[in-house]
């Protein structure tokens, strides 16, 4: 509780000095998002009510599809926020909070400065893409804690910088901010369970894992090609297709096809039973 | 991870064949009776201790240890000898000498197998895979080149030591067609535990074609770039010093015949399916998939080359 309020404190702090300054010169709405209750259990035993967001993006960033979650990220709120104190609540996440998610949320992803470009040194190496939650300063209901009050439903994030650079580093801190944070609550694609089960078998099956670590393999832990742990996380097949379950599931069955010069082997899989092996490698998990 | 080829572990009480299914009605009828003898004591013990005094009087008479204990056992025991004993005589009747022979000789860690005419002259060397005519009994002459193993598979017989200097017989059929799987069941050492085996039997027809395919020489063909790469790198990279492949220069010893390779069910002793990109990982880094065993790792080379020769060995069938 310490630690939340004087948070508070040196935010209110930074965001006086920056309008006295005038860093924040434009505002431009980049990145629109809902709010809901948080569905990572975790996040609600800390003093303050945890909430998920959802960013969507209006341009491609990579590793991140335009218009859709890329992960769903749960956050809370300080108790200025929820008791009315703050009045316009901009809390903040540094990178050093990790997952500590306990207050609102900020992305500082480069040592280049954005929109204080007057600032002090401290101050360019500090935060750089900030997000601020508009409308987020009504009284929060104790009472009903799993509630999202109707203030807080589908509003939009508005989002401060002061620079030319502006969309690049925003995406660029949006990527940050839904990439680092841990746990990922959500995979980018969802599949049925069973083409997940039908896609091990036929992996074992064909014997995927003679050359690739797949997780969920027990053995053997091939090593002459590349891993397979986390694949999801990866933007793209062989280091040229975008990773998409159908590009995924063309390339198993077919790799030279899908990309000439590849060096993985035709596999004999049907392509239903290619559709089912990138169904495990996105969905699966890394468990 | 072979539960998608022929289950693994091959499961022990599923018998195709007569030597199989005697140890099988064996083993459950030995399981009944100790499950009964166990109940019979847990009874008896229970009365001895809580039970009502003219049963404690009648379990501790004369007349109770009579029968008990030495007239049920002596008759029970004998009768279950004697039916066990004759169930099982199969298993041991002497050779005659007109089966079909083979010759399986442990290695670590895979098991060479060597077909005999009925003079004892080897006609066709394979490796980890014993094709058998169904319906009809085959002696395996079981043989070790190092240590100690054991050939087992569960579903065509009981299982019998390899041991140095020496030979074991062992009959084992088939009576369906189909694929059986077989482990090494004596620990030998390093990758013991991958160390697989596979039974193919077919009709008694189909066995004679296959027999006759094998024995005709080996086509081989080098149409293509890839094809005469893999040929070449084959000989040259050290391949041919372990690994024999017939209708080529190569004839090393030390390692599995790879002249029917296309045709192999398995690559690595029984362990993974025999396709393109298994043989390559194999070849690649056979040590990160069956670690310790005696083929190095062939990551020298690159992934075209390795795959040159794995395509080179998957066309010769």
């Amino acid at each position: 509780m310490v630690k939340l309020y004087r948070h508070a404190a040196g935010l209110a702090r930074r965001r006086r000095r920056r309008h006295r300054k005038g860093g924040i010169v434009a505002t431009q709405l980049l990145a629109s998002g809902t709010i809901h209750p948080s569905r990572d259990p975790r996040h609600l035993l800390v003093a303050a009510q945890a909430l998920g967001v959802e960013l969507h993006l209006p341009c491609e960033v990579a590793r991140i599809q335009p218009r859709q979650a890329r992960r769903k990220m749960p956050v809370s709120f300080t108790v200025q926020a929820m008791t009315g104190d703050a009045g316009r609540s901009c809390p903040c996440i540094s990178p050093a909070q990790g997952d500590d998610l306990t207050g609102g949320f900020e992305c500082a992803f480069a040592r280049r400065q954005v929109g204080a470009s007057r600032g002090r040194q401290s101050d360019r190496d500090k935060c750089l893409a900030q997000i601020g939650v508009r409308e987020c300063h009504r009284a929060w209901e104790p009472s009903r804690p799993a509630q999202v009050p109707d203030q807080m439903r589908g509003f939009a994030f508005r989002i401060g910088v002061g620079a030319p650079r502006v969309a690049c580093a925003l995406a660029l801190g949006c990527a940050v901010f839904t990439a680092a944070c841990k746990p990922p609550p959500e995979a980018r694609y969802h599949f049925d369970s069973t083409a997940i089960e039908r896609g091990r078998i036929a992996i074992e099956r064909v014997g995927c894992a003679a050359c690739h670590t797949i997780p969920g393999i027990d053995w053997p832990k091939g090593r002459m090609a590349r891993s397979l742990v986390g694949f999801d996380d990866v933007g793209v097949i062989a280091g040229s297709l975008p990773n998409t379950p159908a590009n995924l599931a063309a390339f198993v069955r077919n790799a030279p096809a899908a990309k000439p010069g590849s060096t993985m082997p035709v596999m004999p899989l049907t392509p239903a039973e290619s559709r089912d092996v990138a169904a495990y490698l996105l969905g699966a998990g890394d468990a | 991870m072979l539960d998608a080829l022929w289950g693994w572990p091959p499961p022990v009480l599923d018998p195709a064949g007569p030597y199989a299914a005697s140890v099988t009605t064996l083993t459950w009828a030995l399981l009944v009776m100790g499950v009964l003898v166990t109940a019979i004591v847990v009874v008896a013990l229970y009365i001895a201790i809580k039970g009502p005094a003219h049963l404690k009087a009648r379990l501790g008479g004369e007349r109770a240890v009579w029968i008990g204990g030495i007239a049920f056992p002596g008759v029970v025991l004998t009768g279950l000898l004697i039916w066990g004993l004759t169930l099982t005589a199969s298993l041991s009747h002497p050779i005659t000498g007109k089966e079909m022979r083979v010759r399986v000789t442990g290695e670590m860690w895979w098991f060479r197998v060597q077909y005999l005419d009925s003079q004892g002259r080897v006609v066709l060397e394979d490796a980890n895979e014993l094709h058998l005519p169904a319906g009809q009994p085959v002696v395996l002459e079981l043989r070790s080149a190092d240590v100690i193993h054991n050939f087992w598979v569960p579903h065509l017989s009981g299982k019998k030591d390899m041991v140095p200097g020496r030979v074991n017989l062992l009959r084992v059929q088939a009576d369906r067609p189909g694929q059986f799987g077989g482990l090494c069941a004596e620990y030998c050492g390093g990758p013991h535990a991958l160390m697989g085996f596979v039974a193919v039997a077919h009709p008694p027809q189909e066995y004679q074609a296959w027999l006759a395919k094998r024995r005709a020489p080996p086509r081989s063909l080098e149409n293509t770039p890839q094809l005469a790469e893999g040929r070449k790198l084959f000989m040259e990279t050290g391949c041919a010093a372990c690994h024999r492949v017939g209708g080529s220069e190569a004839n090393g010893l030390a390692g599995p015949d790879l002249t029917n390779m296309g045709e192999r069910l398995t690559v690595g002793a029984g362990i993974l399916p025999n396709n393109r990109g298994t043989l390559t990982g194999w070849i690649g880094d056979s040590q990160s998939i069956k670690p310790g065993n005696r083929m190095p790792s062939y990551d020298r080379l690159s992934a075209s080359q390795t795959e040159a020769i794995a395509a080179w060995l998957e066309q010769r069938r």
